[in-house]
């Protein structure tokens, strides 16, 4: 894992990545052209949060606030979540 | 479907437009004869003016953005517009001829911008017939020169070959050289006119022989459509993506519903907010009524309407009538589908023929 997705980090959605969200759903677009990604609504404000200045915690605080979910959930989802972008190469 | 193919469709229904082409300028490194651009003088949008622009562009939620001209890369603020584009979180495509692209613009292009693609139009497999439509000596070597140092950078380039009666003798050449430079190629069969209405560029179109022996089994190994595909309305029913799956902006900041059919919606610098001008155009209105007529129309009414690959912008610059069938378009139709017919013929007879049941990608897909 880069330092940049690492846990307690403030982890960063790459940079250089083309990337709309419509109705809740992100659209990514990765600089490769390769990769079209359509994320679920959860993940798509996940995707949203992760400008590099947020941590983690941080991160699942305001999942938490904006969907019923409880913390141990919200925890593990991101932590899978942020897992899946990075194995994509989707953080920078 | 897939899930971006479900957005894709519903970004249609709802004719919510995710694509934009924007003409940066018509200045231009390139004299080609058959450029349909048609620059009236007016001054073209400054660095700030055209920020505002894709600041617009980027609220009302469009995220692939083309990068055309003219020669976009002529633009002396190309970079600064690009990186305010991939700040706003644009995926960046970009239309050339790659005259200016050598070892350092290419280097800057890839750590600056990261297009996720660069289509370079490529007008023959040799530099005289290249030159012959550029009209600048050079110009192939150039291209061949670009093509390979955006290569070497892992950077993605789809090689564009309008087919012309100067570089038909030698579409397998051309597509030999696109091997050899490890880019993906696609060739375009229709010559448009002028975006003033000026039909001199259609002299240069490959004419009915070659579109006749290009739809048959001889370029079937060249052809991207290896067999010729029929169109397809039910799950989209209008006729193409115009004023639903993007618009086109020209130099001067000129809306239109797609490079084609210049008709003018709006100033993007007198609007507030294309969400406004995209909802209550009367323009666009009118124009995403005609795309849905013509399927149901002019197609239906055409026997060889399933296999037409209508514009009806061109349409429009050619009859005057965008639901008018237009020349170019039947004529193409025809040879699709004399093709279709004899391969349906074989495959009745017992012989396994791929791909006859699937359909073709409309334009604005
Ligand atoms: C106007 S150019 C702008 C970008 C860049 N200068 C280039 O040539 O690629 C966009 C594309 O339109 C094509 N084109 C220009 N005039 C045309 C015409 N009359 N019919 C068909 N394609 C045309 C060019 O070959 C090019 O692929
Ligand atoms: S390079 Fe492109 S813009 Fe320039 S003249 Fe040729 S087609 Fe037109």
């Amino acid at each position: 894992m880069t330092e940049s997705s690492a846990v307690g980090g403030a982890p960063r959605r790459h940079p250089t990545a083309g990337f709309r969200i419509f109705e809740g759903q992100a659209t990514i677009v990765m600089p490769d052209g390769s990769f079209i990604h359509v994320l679920n609504e959860i993940g798509s404000r996940v995707w949203d949060l992760l400008n590099g200045q947020r941590t983690e915690s941080e991160i699942v605080d305001r999942i938490c606030a904006e969907f019923e979910t409880s913390r141990e959930v919200a925890e593990k989802d991101v932590r899978e979540f942020l897992a899946a972008l990075e194995a994509n190469r989707m953080l920078g | 479907m897939n899930a971006y193919q479900a957005i894709i469709a519903r970004n249609w229904k709802s004719a919510t437009p995710y694509s934009a082409l924007f003409e940066l300028t018509y200045i231009c490194n390139h004299a080609c004869s058959f450029c349909y651009n048609c620059p009236t003088g007016q001054k073209e949008l400054n660095t700030q003016q055209v920020f505002e622009a894709l600041r617009k562009i980027a609220d009302f939620g469009v995220l692939f953005l083309t990068l055309s001209g003219g020669e976009p890369l002529c633009r002396k603020d190309f970079f600064e517009i690009a990186r305010e584009a991939q700040r706003l979180h644009f995926a960046i495509r970009i239309y050339t001829n790659a005259f200016l692209i050598d070892e350092a613009m290419a280097e800057r292009l890839k750590q600056e911008v990261h297009p996720f693609e660069l289509e370079i139009s490529l007008h023959g497999a040799r530099p005289e017939t290249h030159e012959a439509l550029t009209r600048v000596p050079g110009s192939f070597q150039k291209l061949v020169n670009a093509v390979k140092a955006l290569r070497r950078r892992d950077m993605k380039v789809l090689l564009k070959t309008p087919i012309t009666n100067l570089n038909m003798g030698e579409v397998r050449e051309i597509k030999a050289l696109a091997e050899e430079l490890d880019s993906d190629l696609h060739f375009d069969n229709v010559i448009t006119p002028k975006d003033d209405g000026d039909q001199e560029p259609l002299q240069l179109g490959a004419g009915e022989e070659f579109m006749k022996r290009w739809w048959s089994e001889e370029f079937k190994d060249v052809r991207e459509e290896k067999v010729p595909l029929r169109r397809d309305d039910q799950e989209i029913s209008a006729v193409c993506g115009t004023g639903r799956s993007g618009f086109a902006l020209d130099p001067y900041g000129n809306i239109y519903p797609c490079v084609q059919w210049r008709r003018r919606v709006a100033n993007i610098l007198e609007i507030p907010s294309m969400r406004e001008v995209w909802r209550g155009s009367s323009v666009l209105k009118e124009i995403r009524r005609v795309a849905e007529e013509i399927p149901q129309t002019t197609l239906k009414n055409s026997e060889v309407g399933d296999f037409t690959s209508f514009c009806a912008g061109v349409a429009w610059l050619q009859t005057g009538d965008p639901t008018k069938m237009y020349p170019q378009a039947e004529l193409l139709a025809r040879y699709r589908k004399r093709t279709y017919v004899e391969l349906q013929a074989r495959a009745a007879a017992g012989e396994v023929i791929e791909g006859l049941d699937q359909t073709f990608e409309k334009c604005g897909e």
